[in-house]
């Protein structure tokens, strides 16, 4: 596979870049077959009507993956599929696709909204109490302290709700959310999740970092 | 007098990426570290499969059915800096190591330096004893921090 040093392999030829896409769509169907009650090849194969041999293809050798069989592989399993096209700014592609579950991280990090209402009422919210919410004993309402970047998921419960924190801390600035708990009563009027500014850098030395 | 072994660091995935990178090396010094020729002999679509799998470890896309390492639970804690890209029965094994370090202890390299075809489930510690080993050589460390050198 000769290629042009910086350029990224899915630039070859746009069949490159339709075998990263379809690997990631199957990582998605994967994910979903090994999650909680497991799925195996045998039934997806009897829910698509085709044979065990075919779906280990499909999940094996999806170059020629069509987008009828991807809808029809989502479906037997319950998910459904949307189709995104970006601008990451690499119009070169040197960088290749941003993978799917990344997509679907952003959706399921606001709240999975249906539409562009319930989109638009979560970018419009904002809370400012970050210093307060990673402070150690300092906290947003009390609760667990606070927790150092490096890993990727952590979570800190407080009186009135659930933080979780995404990303790795401090390198790319906090990613926190504060998902209210449902039956906390002056938070169920509000039940979409909102972000959270990240620290300054001037805030993360003086907690330390 | 012999001459001293050669290694080449090929970059696989994340060429100018601030967090990882792949590599592939080959290296004179041992007879088994020829991972570099070994994958261009793969089928296309196998090479395709792995190079996505780079990509997705390098954006830390998280799949240990398809790349992971060891902890030191595993093995008395031997091979904690070994790492395997998997599909299907093929097994490219290498190690992570920190080329910048210490002005840059994030950034993270897997390099790559053996390929091996499994028909088993369990790991054979004879190739994390290889891949160990070429963490631990001087040559090897040398020739990946010139790689990765930010001058």
């Amino acid at each position: 596979m000769e290629m042009n040093s910086t350029q990224h392999w899915t630039e070859k030829n746009k069949e490159k870049f339709q075998l990263a896409i379809a690997l990631d769509f199957v990582d998605q169907l994967e994910a979903k077959m090994d999650s909680s009650p497991p799925i195996k090849q045998s039934e997806l194969a009897q829910k698509l009507g085709v044979t065990e041999g075919r779906v280990s293809q499909i999940l094996n050798n999806p170059g020629n993956l069509t987008l009828n069989m991807m809808v029809k592989c989502a479906r037997a399993l319950g998910l459904k599929v949307a189709v995104v096209a970006y601008d990451d700014g690499d119009s070169q592609n040197t960088r290749g696709p941003i993978h799917a579950e990344v997509f679907r991280s952003c959706w399921e990090l606001v709240s999975k909204p249906r539409d562009m209402w319930s989109l638009s009422s979560v970018n419009s919210t904002t809370l400012t109490t970050a210093a307060t919410i990673v402070g150690g004993s300092t906290h947003l309402a009390g609760g667990n302290g606070y927790v150092a970047g490096g890993a990727s998921l952590y979570s800190c419960s407080s009186a009135s709700g659930f933080i979780k924190y995404y990303g790795n801390g401090f390198d790319n600035g906090w990613r926190v959310q504060f998902y209210p708990h449902p039956s906390s009563a002056e938070n169920r009027a509000a039940l979409l999740p909102q972000k959270v500014q990240p620290h300054s850098n001037d805030e993360r030395a003086a907690l330390g970092h | 007098m012999d001459r001293e072994p050669i290694c080449t660091v090929d970059i696989y995935a994340g060429e100018g990426h601030q967090r990882r990178s792949v590599v592939l090396l080959s290296y004179t010094g041992v007879s088994y570290a020829n991972v570099i020729e070994d994958f261009s002999n793969l089928k296309d679509n196998i090479q395709g499969i792995f190079r996505r799998r780079f990509d997705n470890w390098i954006d830390n896309i998280s799949n240990k059915n398809h790349y992971h390492g060891w902890d030191q639970s595993q093995y008395g804690g031997r091979y904690q800096n070994c790492f395997v890209f998997k599909q299907k029965e093929h097994r490219l094994y290498g190690f992570l190591y920190h080329p910048r370090s210490p002005q840059d202890n994030r950034f993270q390299v897997c390099a790559l330096v053996l390929h091996a075809f499994k028909r088993t489930w369990t790991t054979d510690e004879a190739e994390l004893n290889r891949a160990k080993a070429l963490s631990e050589d001087a040559i090897v460390q040398r020739a990946i921090k010139r790689r990765f050198d930010m001058g």
